[in-house]
This record gives structure tokens, sequence and C-alpha cells, in this order.
């Protein structure tokens, strides 16, 4: 008897995102229910450094950041510049617009923030110049780059007709010796050895580093005068809700559960979502046709799908088939919509909703707050 | 005799009149394409006026009895009128001939006015109203100048009778050169001897579309002179009772179609005017008056909307509810043709499908080799050159729609619990191109049958099985003018045989709950498969009630025709008003034996019956089994 | 339609993403759709390859009337040769990515350099108006998340079309009869700009995320392999709403869906 370990009651957990204990194993002490969710703000100094050595040859990252951030596809390209570093090579993040986090722990060894360079400003040419200027000086063995839509494809590209270099775009699975793309966009992959600028799709690395960067600041070049060929007129003002749902990264959909359609509207905007709806929804008259997600109606590819009051009928699955996150709220446990979500929260759909409403206006002044604060 | 004379005067104006008036209309139909017709048809006239189209009029007894009498009575008196005055017998005794027959048609005339005082929605008024009157005037003219002694006939009375007679011999003879109402009895008898599927009169359901040569001539019908001429001919015959307005689910629902008022505005086309003259309901939502067209002018948009031909779902209610046997569906069909090969104008998501099913053969843009996947672990065989097997099953599009996957999940689990020796089709199989088809694309429609024929010509089986009506009405009518002839099957007529010598150990349906059977379009109307589903009901001991609107009369689920894709609005939608009948059975459970029902029927809101497919109650009635 | 200035657009060989059947590449319909609009029939189209590609039958059913072919074979520099070609052409029209092969997305880009003009990318709508002597092109761009951008750039250029770009393509079998294909003498093919090499794998598989090396000790290793992070398929049924609301946001946040 005495000689047989015990399971401690008290022992170290954290909360997951149920609400629900998730006991942490290896470590001891009583649990701190304060460690929610943290992981945004890893604590960087509990993990090595990558390489002691001095850096002798370089890998370079580049990509835009917004409102301060960098978004998963910009994260997986300097982590894939880290993970893919020998101990002699540094990590340079050149980072376009502000920049307000830290990339150390995505394992860059210098971060250049060229706070100047905002996504939202159509500058390519200026952009190109101060990437060349970087390329110039530190010479690397290797550029990655975040393949996107929003400013980095197009910069990637720009950089890789002007070196006449190989290069590789869409890259879907990348390692240390080659790189693959999905060949013709069908399921079979085509692969080439790494090549010098790596344009990579989202999704394809792990962030979770083991390590951390040296991360120190470098002092951005001065800015070269360079007349653009183009003229930027702005960004045209846009409202979540009316974008098309087959580009919306984030939608709140609506089924028959959803009483009052104002109510969702409104939990759209604060979430800066479009709108979507079930058939029922549809055929009941509440939402255009348009707004039909569904076999007989539109395939989304959100990245988040709220789906509220939606029972879930195998139609209206195989049009969020490729969503990667799902959260549902439902009264009935049973419905199937249930075993396709991420989270489902059993609750009624208009309680919750204003509950949410409520707790993100709270989210946003605070994040606001902080934000005014720098 | 004066009287006498003039009647054998008035007589020979009046043929001349229609002997003109005829050349007239029939230089309007000549303007359309040659058409294979045979003269024979012209001595089939009487036993497809008396057979095939009264038994139509017939399910209206009101109407089909004021009709003989009046039509009757007029033809018998007109042929009386020849004999005795067009060649100047003047026999009195013949004289009591005329009268009897112009009594006979004075009570239908009675009748016929009758049902105009007080007419349903779907009649038109306008120039239809006067019939009464100047029928009537007819009659009595030749009452009058007939029954009376001549000695007694004043010259007052006299003219009298004869401007009676003038009136209703105008109405009768002018018609078909003005395109008044009586232009019907001669347009229509004509209609009855060239009609374009003459097979009809054979008791065949003539139900197939016509192949369309691509050899890039004009593609379909753009102009009403793009129709066949017995085509134009055909449009001329209606008589707008409207029972194909009433019989129409898009008409019901509040969408842009009505097919009396697209008849009548092909006549317009063919005549070369505009639809101010229209007195019947309009296309819901779409003004009258603002229409007009020429033979040589494009039908879309100037004559008929495009909308309004894309509302349609090929449902044949309105050509099985027509008394004059026209074909609205080809005519339909024959304009979205040119709509969709010559213009490229599809709405909706039509032209997505129709491109995936040039790109992949499925209409979902879907992998064909995934197209069995829900078979995989049934232990299913696929057939291979030279294996013989008694039954191919062909899956169609339904194989990809999650729901429908139980629908065929059942059928194989009942072929299995039959022994039956069957195979699917597996990857090679591509869309029947029904739905390319009746949207107008025939290129992609015969392409898709060719590689299928292809397929099947390398394959050994005696039959096919199919659960959609839509492939099975592909295979079994349209396949055999691209040389494909087999014998195909519909699942529940199927199940229907394999429980008749007890091969399938079913039991009975153990569910209080009331039923009720939706017939498919494609499996009714246009295969003529009525009593099987209905067998296999009674069989599992269910007690069909059935709703109004059944067997070769039901209403569309609204998924045919590629409706659900063009996708125009009204007010209401076809399913639900179809869910509506259902209740209106008073059933809590609606048994459909079709993808495209199932799929429609589920999609209604709201607190409904619970829709199973047949093969779905047959399984689970295998698996009450211990 | 005649316009002022000169347009083409560049047409590559599509294929379906799944049945890999030869169609028109959706992209670059697109962008023969826009460069109708712009300048009706004055548009030439342009194909790089050989002139019995099945796909461009499609393109004529979407409405070329003329193809025209600049020949290049296995090896050739495509981008040199449609440069020749292209040099006097005031706007040329391409779309994002071909569907075929590596699908890189670079050829504009390298267009543009060959013929030292500018290029913009991801073009949703496209204007050109006359500005002075010469012309200017207006251009809304496609950007992420609902957002559009309008820049203004002078002609010569080269413009990548977005394929949600709002025009609607028509499809008509009687125009593909009728279309015909022309090729363009080109005197000397020139060899390729280097290229990656690329090897295609013979079947398709799950894709290997790129994830660091952890030295870790073997308990560490079970450990990991044992507990699980919260995944999918989780229900929460208790709390207040108020708790519950900050469930999702909770979830939001971690998996940083949000950015507050």
């Amino acid at each position: 008897m005495t000689g047989m370990k015990r399971v401690d009651p008290r022992r170290a957990y954290r909360m997951g995102s149920t609400g629900l204990r998730r006991i942490v194993l290896g470590e001891s002490g009583a649990g701190d229910a304060a460690l929610r969710f943290t992981s945004n703000q890893t604590d960087s100094r509990a993990k090595p450094l990558r390489s002691s050595v001095a850096a002798t040859r370089w890998h370079i990252a580049v990509a835009h950041a917004y409102r301060g951030r960098l978004d998963d596809h910009a994260r997986e390209a300097i982590a894939a510049a880290a993970i893919l570093a020998g101990p002699e090579v540094g990590v340079l993040a050149v980072i376009l617009g502000a920049y307000h986090e830290n990339a150390a722990e995505l394992g860059a060894d210098k971060i250049a923030i060229i706070e100047d360079l905002e996504a939202s400003r159509y500058e390519p040419q200026r952009e190109e110049a101060v990437v060349q200027s970087f390329v110039e000086h530190y010479a690397p063995e290797h550029i990655f780059m975040p393949d996107n839509l929003s400013g980095d494809g197009d910069l990637g590209r720009r950089l890789i007709a002007k070196q006449k270099g190989v290069a590789a775009t869409h890259v879907a699975e990348i390692d240390a010796a080659h790189v693959a793309t999905a060949w013709s966009s069908g399921p079979v992959l085509a692969s080439t050895p790494l090549p010098g600028i790596v344009l990579i799709d989202a999704g394809i690395v792990d962030t979770n580093l083991p390590f951390v960067g040296a991360g120190e600041t470098v002092t951005p070049p001065q800015l070269p005068e360079i007349a653009e060929r183009f003229r930027d007129l702005g960004l045209e003002p846009s409202a979540a809700e009316a974008i098309a749902l087959e580009e919306a990264d984030f939608i709140v959909s609506a089924g028959n559960g959803v009483s009052e359609v104002a109510t969702l509207e409104q939990l759209a905007r604060s979430l800066g979502a479009a709108v979507g709806a079930s058939r029922v929804a549809v055929d009941e008259g509440k939402f255009p046709r348009s707004k039909q997600i569904g076999a007989s109606g539109k395939t989304v590819s959100a990245t988040t799908y709220f789906a509220i009051g939606i029972s879930g009928a195998v139609q209206h699955l195989q049009g969020i088939k490729a969503c990667r996150h799902v959260i549902a709220i439902n009264r009935d446990a049973g419905a199937p919509i249930v075993k396709r979500a991420d989270l489902t929260i059993i609750a009624d759909a208009e309680e919750l909703m204003q509950a949410l409403i409520t707790r993100v206006a709270q989210a946003r002044e605070q994040t606001d707050a902080t934000e005014a604060n720098r | 005799m004066p009287v006498a004379l003039a009647i054998t005067i008035l007589f020979w104006l009046s043929v001349a009149a229609l002997a003109v008036g005829l050349a007239r209309r029939a230089q309007l139909w000549r303007a359309g394409q040659p058409a294979p017709v045979a003269r024979s048809g012209l001595l089939a006239v009487p036993k497809r006026y008396f057979v095939d189209l009264h038994h139509v009029v017939a399910r209206d007894p009101f109407i089909a009895h004021a009709h003989v009498a009046t039509a009757g009575g007029a033809v018998l008196a007109l042929i009386v009128v020849a004999l005795n005055y067009g060649f100047g017998i003047y026999s009195e005794f013949l004289d009591w001939g005329i009268v009897l027959a112009a009594l006979v048609m004075l009570v239908g005339v009675f009748f016929v006015w009758q049902r105009r005082r007080h007419p349903p929605a779907r009649l038109s008024r306008g120039a239809w109203d006067r019939l009464p009157y100047t029928l009537a005037a007819f009659a009595i003219g030749l009452l009058i100048a007939n029954a009376l002694p001549t000695q007694i006939l004043s010259s007052a009375v006299a003219a009298i009778a004869l401007l009676f007679l003038l009136v209703g011999s105008a109405e009768l003879v002018l018609g078909i050169g003005v395109g008044a109402p009586m232009k019907h009895a001669v347009a229509g008898l004509l209609h009855l001897a060239f009609h374009p599927r003459p097979e009809r009169f054979s008791g065949v359901r003539s139900t197939a579309l016509k192949p369309l040569p691509l050899d890039g001539r004009e593609l379909g019908v753009n102009a009403p002179a793009d129709f066949h001429w017995n085509q134009l001919l055909s449009f001329d015959a209606c008589v707008q009772c409207g029972k194909c307005e009433q019989s129409c689910p898009a008409f019901a629902a509040g969408q842009p179609l009505n097919p009396k008022k697209l008849i009548q505005d092909l006549v317009c086309g063919l005549s070369g005017t505009g639809d101010t003259a229209y007195a019947g309901s309009p296309y819901p939502g779409i003004a009258i008056g603002t229409h007009a067209g020429a033979p040589d002018k494009a039908i879309v948009p100037q004559l008929i909307e495009p909308q309004t031909l894309w509302s349609c779902t090929t449902c044949r209610a309105c050509v099985e509810e027509c008394p004059m046997l026209i074909e609205h569906v080809d005519a339909i069909v024959g304009i979205r043709r040119n709509l969709n090969l010559a213009r490229g104008d599809v709405p909706g998501t039509a032209p997505d499908i129709l491109a995936n099913l040039r790109e992949t053969a499925t209409q979902g843009g879907s992998d064909n080799a995934a197209r069995y996947n829900w078979a995989i672990d049934l232990d299913v065989q696929t057939a291979v050159p030279g294996k013989p097997v008694d039954l191919l099953l062909f899956a169609g599009e339904g194989a990809f729609d999650m729901r429908y996957q139980r629908t065929l999940r059942s059928l194989v689990k009942i072929l299995k619990a039959a022994k039956v020796d069957f195979a699917v089709l597996g990857e090679s199989e591509c869309d029947t191109g029904d739905t390319a088809r009746r949207l107008g694309d025939e290129a992609t429609f015969q392409r898709l049958a060719k590689a299928n024929i292809a397929t099947l010509a390398g394959l050994d089986f005696k039959r096919i099985v199919t659960a959609d009506p839509h492939v099975l009405h592909s295979l079994r009518n349209e396949y055999p003018a691209f040389g494909g002839n087999y014998s195909v099957v519909h699942h529940t007529a199927l199940i229907d045989e394999l429980m008749t010598p007890g091969k399938l150990p079913v039991l009975e349906f153990r569910n209080s709950r009331a039923l009720t059977y939706h017939d498919p379009c494609y499996l009714g109307r246009y295969n003529g498969e009525f009593e099987a589903p209905r067998s296999v009901l009674r069989k599992l001991g269910v007690n069909v009630r059935e709703m109004d609107r059944s067997g070769p009369r039901a209403r569309c689920c609204g998924g045919g025709g590629g409706a659900p894709l063009t996708d125009i609005p009204g007010e209401r939608r076809i399913p639900d008003m179809r869910m509506g009948d259902v209740r209106g059975a008073g059933a809590e459970i609606v048994a459909v034996a079709c993808p495209q029902c199932t799929a429609m029927l589920e999609g209604v809101a709201g607190d409904r019956a619970e829709v199973l497919d047949i093969a779905e109650l047959v399984a689970s009635s295998l698996e009450a089994r211990p | 339609m005649s316009a002022p200035f000169s347009i083409a657009v560049l047409v590559s060989a599509g294929r379906h993403p799944v049945s890999g059947v030869p169609r028109a590449c959706r992209g670059d319909a697109v962008a023969m759709a826009i460069g109708h609009s712009l300048a009706g029939s004055a548009l030439r189209v342009l194909h790089a390859g050989t002139e019995d590609e099945p796909s461009l039958k499609d393109y004529m059913a979407y409405g070329a009337k003329n193809i025209e072919v600049v020949p290049v074979r296995e090896g050739d520099d495509a981008i040199a040769a449609l440069a020749s070609v292209l040099r006097g052409v005031d706007v040329i029209l391409t779309g994002c990515k071909a569907e075929q092969g590596a699908g890189s997305g670079l050829l504009p880009y390298l267009l543009a350099e060959a013929l030292s003009r500018p290029v913009i990318a991801n073009a949703l709508e496209v204007k050109i108006e006359r500005k002075d002597s010469s012309f200017d092109a207006r251009i809304r761009q496609f950007l992420p998340k609902g957002q559009r951008r309008q820049i203004a750039c002078a002609t010569p250029l080269v413009i990548a079309v977005h394929p949600f770009a709002p025009v609607s393509l028509k499809y008509a079998y009687a125009r593909q009869i009728s279309g015909q294909i022309e090729v363009i003498p080109l005197t000397n093919p020139t060899c390729g700009a280097p290229q990656p090499d690329w090897v295609l794998e013979k079947a398709a598989r799950t894709r290997v995320r790129l994830k660091a090396q952890e030295k870790k000790s073997g308990h560490a290793r079970l450990l990991s392999a044992i507990v699980s992070e919260v995944k999918g398929g989780v229900v929460a049924f208790e709390g207040t709403t108020v708790d519950k609301a900050q469930v999702v946001l909770n979830y939001l946040r971690e998996h940083r869906l949000v950015d507050f």
C-alpha cells in the first residue's frame, strides 16, 4: 500500500476551452486557473536558444504584419526559415509594417521592422527595394515568404522575376532537402530541391517551436527614394457582412434555431464576419438565396465557421467541408453538427449571441486600450 | 326558292373563305422547318379525334358533353347543309336533318354559355366569350331557315335567319384566316393528322426529346420559324382552356411561367402580332401587352422572357392535361437549346453544373472514381468486360449525395437479400446527361450519352436497374436514338417483381403512421409507371393515402428540368406546395422513388412529413426479421 | 467594337483539378471576358503552346473568335517568345495561375520583367482611360477578407486577373464550331530561363507538416504521445451563458481567429 503512487487531486491543470480541467502531466504543484490560454504569450525565456554559434550564413523570412501582428501564415514562413536553418545559419525576419509581438519565439535571430511599409498601402517598388537591400547585405541562402494574396505573394513573385533564379511558389510541403507543390492543383505532389526563394502555402509548418531565436532588432535601412509607377488610390471601405461567402475567412451562419436575424447580424458585425445561412433559414425567407451554404448553395472555405442554431444536415456539412474551425451553438446535443464541430456550446442561440456580443465588445475595448498604450 | 339559294350561295362563299383563310394560315406554318410527316395521318384523324383527344377531354365530363353536342351538331349540320344546299338537292327531308343537328348544337351551346357565365380562372376570355352567341346565332339561323315552312317564312324573318347564319358562318370559317377562336377546329384536326409525335396515338408514352443535329446550322429555336412547321401548326390548335395553366407547378408557385400564355405567345410569333389581344392569365409577375414577335425575329426576349423558359421543371403535367395534345415541353426545350448552345445564356448555377458535366462527367464536379464510394463496405462487385451479370446498377448523380446514398445502400441490401446477381458500373459511369439535355445543352448530353453507350457496349448484362427515374428515362427512352438499346427497370418495379414470387423475405411494414406516395414525374408521366411503387407498398401492408394530385396528375416536386439550378424566383416554392399536398392527405410519411424528389421534399422547412424512399421502407422491413 | 489601344489576353491550357480533362483555365477565361468587355473583338487572344491543344476549343466557346498560337515547345522559353510577340501591345491580360503543372503564377511577372513594364496582380475590374496622349489603366484589386484596392497605372502594363472578377462566363457550343486557330510564325525560339526541376510523385499522399525536431527525453516523448491537445468534438453543457460566451471567445483567441 505504502509504495503505491497515488493521483494527487490537486495536481497542475489548465482550463480547456470547454471549461473542463486538463491535467498537465509531468509537473507538480497546485493548479493555477489563471493559466488560461496563454499560448499567445508563451514565455519565451523558458525555451533554449536555437543556436549558440555565431551565424555565418543567413535565411531571410519576409512578411507583412497587420495591426501589429503576424498572421499564422506569416508566422509559418519565419518558423520554416528557423527550422530549416543549421546551427551556423542565422534567421533574419524582415517584417513590413508595425509589429508589436516578438518574432524571437518564431526563431528569428535578427528582426528588421520597416514600419513605413504598411500592408494597407500599395508600394511594391519600395518594398522590393528594401528587401533587395537586405538580400544584398546578407546574401541569404534561402528566402521564405507566405504565398498569400495580401501582398507577400505579389512581393515574392516580383523578387523572383528580378532575380531570375530558381524559385518555388505555392509550396505545399517543405523540408531541409526539398519542396513540393500540388501538381496541376490536384492531389499528387511534385517535388524539387529546396530553391532560393520559397513561397509557402498556409498550414504546412508547425509554428510551435521548442527553441527561440536571438531576437536582436536590426535598424531598418534608409528607405530609398523611388517614384512608384503605380498610383495607389487607396482601399475601398468595406463592410464585413457584405463580403461574398466564397472569400470570407470568418462566417457566422444561421439556421432554424435563430429567431432574431438582427442579433445574428450584430454578432457578425462585432466579429467582423460574413453572414451565411442554412437552407432552412433561407427557405423561411430570413436570408436571401445568395447566403445559402450547403450542397445546393455555396461551398465555403472560411477558416472559422460559426454555426448558430444549425442542426447540420448532410447537405449543409458538404458545403463546409473545407472550414478549419467549426464552432456550433445548438440546443440539441444530438444534432449532427455536434459531431462536425470543434467546439459546441449547448445553449439558447439568442441568449448566447447576446452574451457573446457583450463579451466581444469588452474584449475589443481592452485590446484597443492596450494598443493605445503602446 | 330565294332563301335556299341564299343558303347555297352563303355555303359556297363560306367554303371559299375557309379555303382562302386556310391557305393564308398554312403559309404561316410553312415558314417552319421541314418535318417528316405521313399523309396517312389525315385518314387517322377521326380515330385520333374521337379516341385519343376525347380521352383527355372526357376527364371533364361537363365540357366533354357540351363540346360533343356543340361540335357534333355543327359538323353534322354542315355536312347536311353541304349535301342539301351545296349540291342543290334542296330536299325537305334533309332539312329536318339540319334542324335536328342544329337543335343538338343549340343544346351544346347552352352548356357552353353556362360555363362562360361563371368561367374558372384558367379559361381565356376576350374573343372566346362571344362564341356561345355566334354559335347560337348559327344554330338558330339554321333552325329558322329550315324548320319554318317556306310559306310562313316572311321575307323579314328570312332576312333575320340569313343574318344569323351569316354571323355564325363568319365565326366558323373566318377563324382560321384571321386567327380567331374557331381556328382551333381546322388547325386542331390538321394537328391531329400531322402531330410531331404520332406514336402517341398508338398507345406509346412518347416522352423522349428528339436529338438535335449539331452541325452548325441554327442550333435549337431562335425565331418561331425555327420550329418544325407541324409544331407551329400545333400551337394554332390551342383552345386556351387553361388546363395546362391549372396543372403547371411553376405557375402555381408564382414563377413567371404559364404554359397557355407561352403557346399563345408562340402563336403571336408565328403570325407576327403582339399579345395585346390575349385575354387569359398572364405569366405571374409579367404584364400582358409588352411582347410581340415575328416569324423571323428572335423569340427571347422580345416575345418571351428568358425567366419564363427557365421556370419550367419539364414535369409534363401540361402535356398530360392538354386536350389538343400540344407538346409544351418540346417547345420550351427547343428555345432553351438555342439560348444555351448559341448564346451561352443560362441563369443561376446552371452554367457551373454544365461546366462540371463537360469537365468531370458529374454534376457536382466530383471525382468519378468516387461515385461508388458509398458501396465500398457493402462488398459489391464492379462490372468488368467479359464477366456476365444479370443486373447492372446504374446509380446516377444521387451517388454523390450523402442523403441518397442511404437509399442506394438500402437497394443494395434488398438485391443481396433477394440473391440477385448484380454489379455496379463503377468509375466508368458518366452522368446520363439528363439535366444537361433539359437545360438545352444537347452537345454535352450527346457526348455523355455516347460515352455511356460505349461503356455499356463492353459489358455483359441482361438488365439495368436504377433508383433515379431521370437515369431511367435517359437510358430507356433517349439513348435508343444514339444506338443504346437496353432493358432498363426502375428499382420500385424490380422490388415489386422480387416480392411477387416471395424471393424477398419482407415483413409487414410495422409503422402506424399514415403514408402517402409521391409520383416522380420522370417515373410516372414520363414512363407510365404508377403501379409498381404502389404495389410494393401494398405488399408491405401499407395503406397508401393518395394525395389529390397523384398518379398521372401528380404535382412535380420542383426538382426536374434543371429548375433548382436556374432557380427562378416565385412567390412560393414548389416543394412547399407539394408538402402541403402531403399534409392535405394527412400523411406523416411521404414515400418517394427519386433522388431529386427526396432532396426537394426534404428541403422543406418547418414541421413536415418524413421523406423515405421506397427502397428504404422495404429494407427496413427486411431488417425487422429476426 | 474596336479600341484605340492594343490589348491581348494570354490563355493557357487548362485542366480540371479533379478529372484532368482539358478545359479553359478558369482564371484565363475570366481575363478574356474582361478583355472582351474592354475592347470587344479587338482583343487578341494568344496561346503559347501548340495549335492542337484541346482546351483551345473551350476558349472559343467562351467567345474567342480567333486564337493566335505562339508556337512554344517543351524547353523553349515561352516568356521570350511571348515577349517578342507582345512588345507593341499596350495592355496584356493574363490569369493569375495556370491549371497545369506547378501553376506558379509567375508568368505575368516574368513577362513584365522581360518587357520592362509594370505588372499588377489580382485585378478584379479594369478600366482603360485616355490620359493626354497615352492611356491610363484603373484597376480594382482583390485583397483578402473582402478588402479592395484601387490602383492606377499608365500603359503599357501587364494585368493578372483574379478569378473572382465579377464577369459571367458564357459558354456557347455554337461559337466552338465557328472559332479559328492561327499560328504565328516565330523566327528563333530561345532556350528557357532556369526553371525548377519538378519531379512528379506517383500517387497522392498525405502531406508532411514541417515540424521542429525536439530533443526530448524518452519520458517526455512518451508523455507527448499520450497527452493530446484539446482537439475537436468538445461540447460545453454547463455554466452560465456568460461562461459559455467566454468559452467561445477563449477558443477564438487560442486559435488566433480574432485579432483582439
